[in-house]
């Protein structure tokens, strides 16, 4: 970081000039928006550029909003028990990650790191609620967009709780088959010693 | 990173620096203080108009029409408004400064000159005198006064009522030249229908009459009457023996409220006559203050938008929060507080219309004005209603009236108005908003008493906010 207000002061003009509706257009999030639309949310869009290895949003503190990635790869990480964090996961362009604050005012449950050079657009709690009373339509799309990503994660991580589970009670059930197989074969044997 | 625990010439420099920044910013904005007064008032009604035009944009219309649509009903409000209550608003002003200010006497100069050649001895006599013996001659020579051929006799004559009521009289000049005796007119506190006599100008110019010339037939004296404060101290005087008897206090009390009364007044009045060059000059408020709330209020959420994106990566969802935040803190203290402000000066004229005070528009909205300021301000209104009471005579059941209303209105504010409302969030202790009042006066005069007490309710909802928030923010 050389000197971030002025970098962004005369960066700003030359990152504009690439039309953010060509970019947005390309994520889930924003397909079927027309380009009146689009001219309302551009409002109320922030455009960041991160440099390699910055951090985008820190586990713990308090969270305002959401990011996409327009460009570059960022790293959810996940401070674990040890001295090194878990990767939980790698985004990439059109992905999206800290939904969860733009619903509610929490903490954030994993860090992001750019793991690269990247751009990411912010969304944030009070422009979306400034949008929704300004344009409540548009404001209800994005909202509605926005469930049904969140709707989507959901059902994905229903799927793989529910194959965590199954695994977990095979292995349960493995484990008790095992145990009564050992009583049944091995725990009469100590008196026959 | 370890740069909290190291210490670097740089990161002293850099402080440094910010200081320096800081300081001259704040001299600059000391500097050209009056020039901001315009552009502060614009902010705040930006602030309170704005969830108006985003409601309006919200069903639909775009943000330049809304904005266009409130000007128009605000421009058609004041008219109808200035051609209602305006008219009667304005006279009571005056009539209230007049009170303040005007002169208890006057005195007009008179002269006769003998024109003929020989010499002529003039007799005065007054005449007519209505209501009472209200002009005399100041320093009268004795009479006769045998005037020389050529001479002039100078004479000057005093109007001092003892009211505000109609005064006449006739100063009678008669001489052995004349045939039949010169009269001249005088009058004072004129109202209503004039007579023929002095709408007619040939009257008032010079008039000669066989050797003897007049400098003219009537004189006006205009306005003149004992002031408020000459009133206060008479009724004042008339407490004195009852105080010395009661309490065995020996003070002037006639004289304290004279001379203090008067020292306070010069220092009113002084105030806002420079407040008044100083503001109203060219019209700046009248034009500075619809453009700037029309920029505020169609690009005040660009310039938001454009001053965020220059904060750093690190602090940049910190101070978007905070912002918005700051924003709707100050948004409801300034609803809140103008809400409060008008409910309250309604009430007011309304109830000192009803109690029969005289003037009660400019009163009651000086009332809903000082109640923006905790404890103390219902105490100037009420001071200044009963002050008010008292000089035009009401006598003490008006000023009894006026307190009970005062304390009713007060009441409804503290136990409905204000529960109601609920945008006491910002509460500002009451030495501070003394000491803040008086800051605002010395600074900017009457306009910096008004604007003090808003300006600082929004730097301690920015303040509370940002502390919280960055507490929050790191703990979090």
């Amino acid at each position: 970081m050389a000197d971030p207000l002025w970098g962004r002061l005369f960066n700003r003009q030359s990152e504009k000039q690439e039309s953010l509706f060509e970019v947005l257009k390309r994520i889930p999030i924003f397909q079927d928006f027309n380009p009146r639309e689009f001219a309302k949310i551009e409002d109320i869009l922030h455009r960041r550029s991160f440099a390699s290895g910055e951090v985008i949003l820190r586990e713990g503190e308090m969270g305002v909003g959401m990011y996409i990635v327009l460009s570059g790869q960022v790293q959810i990480l996940h401070a674990g028990e040890g001295s090194k964090p878990i990767r939980l996961a790698t985004l990439g362009p059109g992905d999206f990650f800290g939904e969860q604050a733009l619903l509610d005012e929490s903490p954030r449950t994993a860090s992001a790191v750019a793991a690269e050079a990247c751009q990411a657009i912010g969304f944030f709690r009070p422009d979306m609620l400034e949008l929704i009373e300004r344009n409540p339509r548009t404001g209800l799309k994005v909202v509605m967009r926005l469930s049904q990503m969140i709707s989507i994660r959901l059902r994905q991580t229903n799927r793989l709780l529910k194959e965590a589970r199954e695994r977990t009670a095979a292995v349960e059930r493995q484990l008790e088959t095992r145990q009564e197989a050992a009583s049944g074969a091995g725990a009469p044997a100590p008196p026959s010693r | 990173m370890n740069r909290d625990s190291s210490f670097s010439w740089a990161r002293l420099v850099k402080v440094l620096l910010g200081l320096v920044v800081l300081v001259g910013v704040g001299w600059f904005l000391f500097v050209i203080r009056e020039i901001l007064v315009p552009f502060v008032i614009a902010f705040i009604i930006s602030f309170l108009l704005h969830p108006l035009v985003d409601r309006m944009e919200g069903r639909g219309m775009g943000r330049g029409v809304s904005i266009g649509l409130i000007f128009a009903a605000v421009l058609v409000l004041g008219a109808i408004g200035f051609f209602t209550v305006g008219k009667r608003l304005t006279e009571q002003v005056m009539d209230i400064t007049e009170q303040f200010l005007r002169q208890e006497t006057v005195v007009r100069q008179f002269s006769v000159t003998n024109t003929g050649e020989e010499s002529a001895p003039v007799e005065v006599m007054w005449q007519r005198m209505r209501p009472g013996k209200r002009f005399a001659l100041v320093d009268p020579p004795a009479f006769p006064v045998e005037l020389a051929p050529g001479a002039r006799l100078d004479l000057q004559i005093r109007f001092s009522p003892r009211g505000t009521e109609q005064c006449e009289g006739i100063l009678r000049f008669s001489s052995p030249e004349l045939e039949e005796p010169f009269e001249l007119r005088v009058q004072g506190n004129a109202s209503g229908e004039q007579e023929e006599f002095w709408t007619n100008p040939e009257n008032m110019q010079k008039v000669a009459a066989q050797g003897l010339e007049f400098s003219t037939g009537g004189i006006d004296f205009g306005k003149a009457g004992p002031s408020i404060i000459t009133r206060m101290s008479e009724v004042v005087s008339g407490l004195q023996p009852k105080l010395h008897a009661y309490l065995g206090v020996e003070v002037d009390l006639e004289k304290l409220v004279k001379v203090k009364g008067r020292e306070m007044m010069n220092t009113l009045v002084g105030r806002s006559s420079a407040f008044m060059e100083g503001i109203f000059s060219g019209l700046a408020l009248l034009v500075i203050v619809p453009f700037a709330v029309f920029f505020f209020l169609k690009e005040g959420r660009r310039i938001t938008h454009e001053l965020i994106e220059l904060v750093p990566n690190a602090y940049f969802e910190l101070c978007l929060n905070l912002i918005y935040q700051i924003n709707s803190q100050i948004g409801g203290y300034l609803r809140g507080q103008m809400l409060e402000t008008g409910i309250v000066a309604l009430l007011s004229v309304v109830a000192l219309t009803l109690i029969g005070l005289p003037n009660a528009i400019p009163i009651g909205l000086l009332a809903g004005t000082a109640n923006m300021i905790p404890y103390l301000g219902p105490l100037i209104g009420g001071i200044t209603a009963s002050v008010v009471a008292i000089s035009t005579g009401g006598g003490g059941s008006m000023v009894l009236y006026v307190i009970l209303a005062f304390a009713v209105i007060q009441m409804l504010d503290n136990l409905v108005i204000q529960p109601i409302i609920v945008a006491k969030s910002v509460d500002l202790h009451p030495l501070l908003v003394m000491l803040v009042v008086s800051i605002g006066s010395q600074l900017l005069g009457i306009m910096g008493m008004l604007i003090a007490v808003p300006v600082t309710g929004i730097l301690k909802a920015s303040t509370q906010t940002i502390y919280r928030g960055i507490r929050g923010y790191r703990a979090g």
